[in-house]
């Protein structure tokens, strides 16, 4: 007898589709015409012959039906199984709670970060040809570094539009200072831009009422918003009635209403007025260096960039002065990526999407862990089915079925989560997330997926390892399982740890830096200084004069109380400092490359009232007034940057201008902005008599007399007549204020991390409970022969100690990277020490101790009778 | 032929059957076949037009004893049920009947 059979595959390929009934007597035919091919054609065709045989089998009639295959549809069957399971759920409640709720709470947390992430994304896309809008910047290259800014000189727009055929439409955005604006008894402060016509066919704001087109065309007309509308109207039809501004002749004529901007515009106004409004030296003699307000542009959807950024080069050529052409490029910033830029949210976005990932990931590892653990538990019911006849494929389906659909309910729990948290969340951190299903269909796909994936996942072990048990060893109550299921479960243990060790150490990194930031000192006194507004349109006042005599009273006033130890003034106090910046050239050497300094108008007694003195040259005063009437106190950033290293005869001239202005000081470097970034040239113009021009008045109070420092403060502002309520801030919390963007993501890092870490040590627990559950045996024979509680706890919490310290040695160097990532941001930042790593690791490793030696201190203070008596 | 529906392959089949009577299983049909009739048969055809007019009920069928050959495995043997041969007459006579009215001149070549 010839001992060669037939290919292996294609027998057992037969044994899988062939019909039961049939298999037999077919799989006999098969042999007996295979032995005979073998006698008459040789082994191998007639291997290929049966190869055939079996393919050509493959057909309806033969190939097994799948219903009666399928026992699990059996009505009857299925509902024992749903009955065992929720007995199983029932018999362990804290196990399912953790379970269930550790998912649901996983899922919830992913679900909120990521309409979070959605939302800063979602920034200025509602225009419907966003992708063909840009914000018009200039990028100047200065030493080798490379500084971007977002705005325009003034003529650009117009003149791009005249030039360059791709730019089929554009405008400016221009916010005057203010223009408070009245209808009969009703006044409002409007955020007022004046537009050019072209904002209509670039963006795509919603108009309520009236001709957008043709009012923003019109002289004397203006664009008002909804809620504008019905502060001042009421329920009156706006259109075509007119507005007076408050101490001033214009009016202009309501001719189109327009929907509020939505919360993810990065444009926001209250009303609009048209270009040929503006004031003269704006329209008329605005040059090419005048760059203080910003442009938009919409090119034509068949822009060619490589040949745009040409032409742009020859036009900035063409219309910049020589020096500067050279350095300054014009730069294009697509309208979806404004918010990005603005608020420099990418980091913040990239880590909350992280947080998210790990979140999940940590949430479902745990669930398939306690699944993994628990189904441990249900031996003896595995032994009774199989010895009832349960088949292996049953037990594996039964598993599986009974994970998904946990899952899935958790799943459905977490979304349930998500409405009750989320009006919550949106009020404590000022945000607008709404949770709509049909927006988010791809993201609760997504959630499907991992829903089922998890469920798979967890009941996997369970259907492959446990279904695969001999009834009689299930029976025993015997535990013998094969080391990879533990070594899985180590192994997501880890996972768990380090992810949570990561979010330890990121948290606080946040927090240490946003105190390092607070901490640092500013290089002047910021401590008992208050300010507020000086502008004029704050007040009824009715011309410059009676204003400035009203003012001038106010301060003679405050001079006098023994409370106010100095007054001074500025366009902006530090810490509100707002961009606005001007090259200058050192007169000496014109050929010189121009600096770009920051500028900012102070008045008398700026520099002695926060404290701070010259380093060289002098401090400006009445009396030191130079000729040209301007003094110029430079920082020592600015004495840097222009090579210099005395003030001696040093002459400034702004670009575009021929007057030149003496430096007269140089002051330490002090922040006046963010420490975020680095300090910035800056220039500080000084005008004798015209303080009170500037925008801002501080006031030094006595330290400890502050409350009744606000009084004389506020009695003082009263006697100006002002529109609105006193309103006043001191310079340190202005600062503070400033980090407010990292305090919201330290927050909802912390939050998150928080959330993270319960969850891995839920998970620990129960694999912890488990696993002391298994060894009762061992604790009890143990305790017998002597030994203490203390060993047993450590005898039983040892393996979770090394899976943490392993977890450890994983998470650094991720710890570092991503924080060394993180600072890379701030100009003024921490070093990352050994003791964020050293925390992080105690914090992850006291927690991981607490939950197991929980569960070591129940099994080890058992009466070792009760545990060993079943035997 | 308007009541049974009896294709050509599978009354070769069922003829087969009835031919080799009590030793009529998967291999030795399709040998009787391939011999008597000069064409091969597939495996997989000849088993599904046996199952088919098995549930159609030409055929019944019953398994023979284990055997050292064919790895132990038994046969299945068919036999024809008295409505398998009522099919099968059918045809028979619906042929006979219609060979039987073509008139001479028709074969006159």
């Amino acid at each position: 007898m010839n001992k060669q059979y037939p290919p292996r595959w294609a027998q057992r390929f037969f044994r899988w589709f062939c019909h039961p009934a049939y298999y037999e007597d077919l799989a006999g035919d098969l042999a007996e015409l295979y032995d005979e091919r073998v006698q008459q054609d040789g082994i191998r065709p007639a291997r290929w012959k049966y190869i055939r045989d079996v393919l050509l089998l493959f057909r309806p009639s033969i190939i097994r039906p799948l219903y009666t295959y399928s026992i699990l549809i059996h009505p009857a069957m299925f509902r024992n199984y749903l009955k065992v399971s929720l007995r199983n759920l029932w018999k362990y409640k804290s196990y399912a709670l953790l379970n269930i709720f550790g998912l649901a709470i996983g899922i919830a947390a992913a679900i909120v970060l990521f309409l979070i992430v959605r939302y800063e994304q979602s920034f200025d896309t509602f225009h419907a040809e966003h992708e063909q809008v840009y914000r018009l910047g200039q990028q100047e290259t200065k030493e080798g570094k490379l500084d971007t800014y977002d705005t325009t000189p003034v003529p650009v727009v117009p003149t791009l539009l005249e030039e360059i055929p791709e730019v089929v439409s554009g405008t400016r955005f221009f916010a005057p200072n203010n223009i408070r604006l009245g209808y009969r008894d009703n006044v409002v402060n409007p955020e007022v831009h004046f537009v050019d016509s072209g904002f209509v066919d670039v963006f795509d704001f919603e108009t309520i009422a009236g001709d957008l087109a043709f009012t923003l065309k019109t002289e004397n007309y203006i664009v008002l918003t909804q809620s504008l509308t019905e502060k001042l109207f009421g329920n009156i039809d706006p259109v075509g009635k007119t507005l007076e501004v408050v101490n001033g002749e214009q009016q202009y004529m309501v001719g189109a209403v327009l929907d509020d901007p939505p919360a993810n515009s990065s444009l926001q106004f209250e009303a609009l007025l048209p270009w040929n409004n503006a004031p003269d030296w704006i329209t008329k003699e605005a040059t090419w260096y005048d760059t203080f307000m910003t442009g938009y542009i919409k090119l034509t959807d068949q822009t060619n960039p490589t040949i745009l950024s040409e032409k742009l080069l020859a036009f900035k050529d063409r219309h910049y002065v020589n020096e500067r052409a050279a350095n300054i490029q014009l730069h294009l910033r697509p309208l979806a990526e404004l918010r990005a830029f603005d608020t420099e949210n990418r980091p913040v976005i990239t880590l909350l999407s992280i947080i998210a990932v790990i979140t999940l990931v940590i949430a479902s590892v745990n669930f398939t862990n306690l699944a993994t653990a628990q189904s441990l538990l249900r031996t003896r019911e595995i032994g009774v089915r199989k010895a009832i006849g349960s088949l292996r494929s049953q037990l594996a389906a039964q598993f599986l079925t009974e994970s998904i659909v946990t899952c899935l309910f958790a799943l459905v729990i977490g979304i349930l989560l998500v409405h009750l948290v989320l009006p919550r969340f949106n009020q404590h951190f000022d945000l607008d997330l709404t949770f709509r299903y049909w927006q988010n269909l791809p993201l609760l796909g997504t959630l499907l997926a991992i829903g089922l994936i998890t469920g798979l996942l967890s009941g996997a072990y369970p259907a492959t390892f446990v279904s695969r048990l001999s009834p009689v060893t299930s029976l025993k109550g015997a535990n013998k399982f094969r080391s990879s299921g533990r070594l899985f479960q180590r192994g997501l243990i880890v996972v768990q740890y380090t992810a949570s060790i990561l979010l330890i150490a990121g948290t606080l990194v946040i927090w240490r830096q946003i105190q390092f930031m607070k901490s640092q000192d500013l290089n002047f006194d910021e401590e008992n200084v208050v300010a507020f507004s000086l502008r004029y349109e704050h007040y009824d006042f009715q011309s410059e004069e009676q204003a400035k005599s009203a003012i001038k009273t106010m301060i003679d006033r405050l001079k006098n109380e023994s409370v106010v130890t100095a007054i001074t003034f500025a366009e902006k106090m530090p810490g509100r400092y707002i961009r606005n910046y001007n090259s200058f050239y050192d007169q000496e050497n014109r050929d010189q490359d121009p600096v770009s300094l920051r500028q900012l108008f102070v008045g008398n007694q700026f520099f002695e009232t926060l404290g701070m003195d010259a380093i060289m040259g002098q401090l400006p005063s009445p009396e030191l007034a130079p000729d040209s009437g301007l003094a110029v106190v430079i920082n020592e950033t600015a004495l840097r940057a222009f090579g210099w290293y005395d003030i001696e005869d040093k002459n400034l001239i702004p670009g575009g201008e021929k007057t030149s202005y003496p430096v007269i000081g140089v002051v330490e470097d002090y922040h006046y902005q963010s420490l975020e970034a680095p300090i910035q040239p800056l220039i500080h113009f000084y005008y004798p008599g015209d303080e009170y021009y500037y925008g801002e008045i501080a006031v030094r109070l006595q330290p400890g007399r502050t409350a009744e420092g606000l009084e004389v403060l506020e009695s003082a502002y009263q006697s100006l007549e002002p529109f609105e309520p006193f309103s006043y801030y001191f310079l340190d919390e202005e600062f503070d204020k400033m980090y407010r963007v990292q305090e919201r993501l330290g927050l909802t890092a912390s939050l998150f991390a928080g959330i993270a870490v319960v969850l891995a040590s839920l998970g620990l627990l129960g694999l912890a409970a488990f696993a002391t559950r298994q060894r009762r045996k061992e604790v009890g024979v143990r305790k017998v022969l002597g030994a203490s509680v203390g060993q047993i706890i450590v005898l039983l919490s040892r393996n979770f100690a090394g899976l943490v310290i392993i977890a450890f040695v994983v998470a650094c160097p991720l710890v570092y990277y991503s924080a060394d990532r993180f600072l890379q941001d701030f100009a003024y930042r921490i070093s990352l020490g050994v003791d964020i790593f050293l925390i992080a690791g105690i914090i992850a490793f006291v927690i991981a101790g607490i939950s197991v030696s929980l569960q070591a201190t129940r099994a080890a203070s058992v009466n070792p009778v009760n545990s060993l008596r079943d035997e | 032929m308007a009541k049974v529906q009896l294709g050509e392959f599978e009354e070769i089949v069922l003829l087969t059957v009835a031919v080799l009577y009590d030793e009529a299983y998967g291999v030795a049909i399709k040998r009787e076949i391939e011999e008597r009739l000069d064409r091969s048969v597939s495996v997989g055809a000849l088993q599904s037009a046996l199952r088919r007019m098995e549930t159609k009920g030409f055929l019944k069928s019953r398994l023979g004893e284990a055997t050292q050959v064919r790895g132990g495995k038994r046969k299945r043997f068919f036999t024809v049920t008295p409505y398998g041969k009522q099919a099968l007459t059918e045809v028979r006579d619906a042929r006979l009947q219609l060979w039987q009215s073509i008139p001479k001149m028709a074969f006159d070549f």
